[in-house]
């Protein structure tokens, strides 16, 4: 081997590790039931086979009927609420080193309605209507990793991952999906794969600067954030909009470098002081917060709108708003507000490119402008500043 | 000789697009206490402003955009909405506008100068033809914390639409774009 093709390969396996630094290669895991808020038994069974699938490609997973004695044993019902102490001890008990926990929030299937009866079609409403006949699905799942006995309040990873059966549309209608469980598959493939896959490309999302910023944060220099449930007053499923905007600025958040308290911390703090505050925070909960956790700063906010319009005879347009607030820890001062109100297709090109037709799509655009608003860009970050803990 | 007969059409054109564009909205309305000094006031608290509308979104919008308008002036802090709601449940504040012994009390609970009051009186999307055009009416009103007198109040109405909405019937901005117009055009009747 030529000397010059050393430093290469050594390069080349270092950003190997890098990439599976979340859950190295190798170690013991558990995936955990998955949380299903929409009650669909087979899109759940078709998302967890997906995830399976494609964790135990890399990882040796725990037996499920094992996990399941273990839940019982230590009355785990919903693990994304569970402290990061039973979480260890369910470590302990499986012997494994990470736990992986996903969540389908939404999904829905719209199907088109047939031209009036006793009417003729035009040719355009016969073609939409052959055009939807099937369906339009749309999915929205999101994750979670924990790593068993490591830094207790810390979050490892969280991911997010939306789309609609439209997403992959192209000429003809080739490469539309109309089946929810094969659009589950895929999604869920999706997302663990992104335990594994370098961030993306912050440049691609515009800043968001409609609001208030005290001044611009670098994620490597703030201090630990405990993200409060988010508030939702949304006509309709306000509790489903809230959970999954809340657990889509897990995600963002988490993957532009800012340290994330253990969501099942901050809900055990949240639980100890006899309170569930969404979208705002007092003065009490704020220094609970800080003394028990650490916390440096506290995200939260509102979600104002999450709805779909279209997908039976016409293709389905999203239409999300929700904003956010980051507080001083310490003083409770508000350092950033902004939010942002869109719908799928406002950016729309020719020929409908650029459309967005699921929610949860539109949702991680509009958050990831959010936070490209509130934190500085990670080239401008002084090289000792960033990756460090 | 040609071009003596274009401008008559094209001033009159002129005139026309100038008249559609401007047809925006009133100048807020205001009143002022004379006798206040505002310099004093450092912080403020906005209570969630309470909606007459059927847009049900419309006062948690117009609240936080007001927050946010406020933040922006960098004239005054807001406090965290989770901390007044917490001061209305010491005071014992359910429902419905503080009395003055409620304001001076909040003022003391939240070390706040003045709190800020409203209401989203309007807040729909008006169809004519093809155009769509978003109105939002707010009014909102500051009182000060030593006495609970009402020192400031505003009332300003702003419609949604750019000139190609009203000329094409395209591109209607979101509600939320015209309340933050609207909001901005309250508090700048503040802060000037």
């Amino acid at each position: 081997m030529r000397r010059s093709a050393i430093p290469a390969l050594i390069l080349a396996l270092l950003l190997a590790a890098a990439a599976h630094g979340v859950v190295p290669l190798g170690e013991a895991g558990a995936l955990l039931p998955l949380q299903d808020r929409v009650g669909d038994p087979e899109l759940a069974a078709a998302v967890e086979e997906a995830l399976v699938e494609e964790l135990s490609g890399d990882h040796s997973l725990v037996d499920p009927p094992a996990l399941r004695d273990a839940l019982r044993r230590l009355r785990i019902r919903d693990v994304n609420h569970a402290s990061p102490a039973l979480l260890d001890r369910l470590g302990a008990d499986l012997g494994v080193d990470w736990f992986f926990s996903a969540t389908v929030h939404q999904a829905t299937q719209r199907r088109a309605a047939p031209p009036q009866a006793g009417r003729l079609a035009t040719q355009y409403e016969s073609t939409e209507y052959l055009a939807t006949a099937g369906s339009v699905p749309q999915l929205t799942l999101s994750a979670r990793v924990y790593r068993v006995g490591g830094s207790g309040d810390r979050l490892t990873w969280a991911g997010f991952e939306a789309a609609s059966g439209l997403d992959t549309r192209r000429l003809l209608d080739l490469g539309r999906i109309d089946d929810l469980e094969v659009l589950g598959r895929r999604v869920a493939r999706r997302l663990a794969a992104s335990l594994t896959e370098p961030a993306a490309d912050e440049k691609r999302y515009p800043p968001a600067r409609n609001g208030f910023l005290r001044a611009p944060l670098a994620a490597a220099e703030m201090g630990p954030v405990a993200i409060v449930p988010f508030n939702a007053v949304t006509d309709v499923d306000p509790t489903v909009a809230a959970e999954t905007v809340t657990e889509l600025a897990l995600s963002v958040f988490n993957e532009r470098g800012v340290k994330l308290l253990f969501p099942g911390r901050v809900n055990e703090i949240l639980r100890r002081q006899g309170v569930r505050p969404r979208g705002e925070v007092d003065a009490a909960t704020r220094a609970a917060l800080r003394s028990e956790a650490g916390a440096a700063l506290i995200l939260t906010g509102t979600v104002e709108s999450w709805e779909v319009r279209g997908g039976g005879r016409s293709e389905p347009e999203p239409r999300v708003a929700f904003s956010l607030r980051l507080l001083d820890a310490e003083s409770g001062r508000i350092l950033w507000i902004d939010g942002q109100d869109r719908r799928g297709w406002d950016r729309e090109g020719l020929f409908r490119s650029g459309r967005i037709y699921a929610a949860g799509t539109l949702a991680e655009e509009m958050m990831q402008s959010l936070a490209a608003g509130l934190l500085t860009p990670r080239e401008q970050q002084r090289p000792s500043e960033s990756g460090n803990d | 000789m040609r071009k003596r007969r274009l401008v008559l059409p094209l001033l009159l054109l002129a005139v026309s697009l100038g008249w559609i564009a401007c047809a925006g909205g009133l100048q807020p309305t205001r009143f002022t206490n004379p006798d206040f000094n505002f310099a004093f006031v450092e912080k403020v608290a906005v209570v969630p402003m309470e909606n007459l509308s059927n847009d049900r979104q419309a006062g948690v919008r117009a609240t936080r955009l007001l927050i946010t308008e406020l933040l922006a002036t960098g004239a005054v802090d807001v406090v965290e909405p989770g901390e007044v709601r917490a001061a209305f449940d010491r005071v014992g504040i359910s429902r419905g506008t503080p009395s003055r012994d409620e304001v001076i009390a909040l003022g003391k609970s939240l070390g706040v100068q003045a709190i800020l009051l409203g209401t989203v009186t309007e807040s729909e999307t008006i169809r004519s033809g093809t155009v769509t055009i978003p109105v939002v009416t707010l009014d909102v009103h500051m009182l000060e914390t030593e006495t609970g007198t009402a020192v400031w109040a505003a009332t300003h109405t702003e419609k949604g639409g750019g000139l190609s909405a009203k000329l094409l019937g395209t591109g209607a901005e979101p509600i939320s774009e015209t309340t933050r117009r609207c909001v901005r055009g309250i508090v700048e009747t503040l802060v000037q």
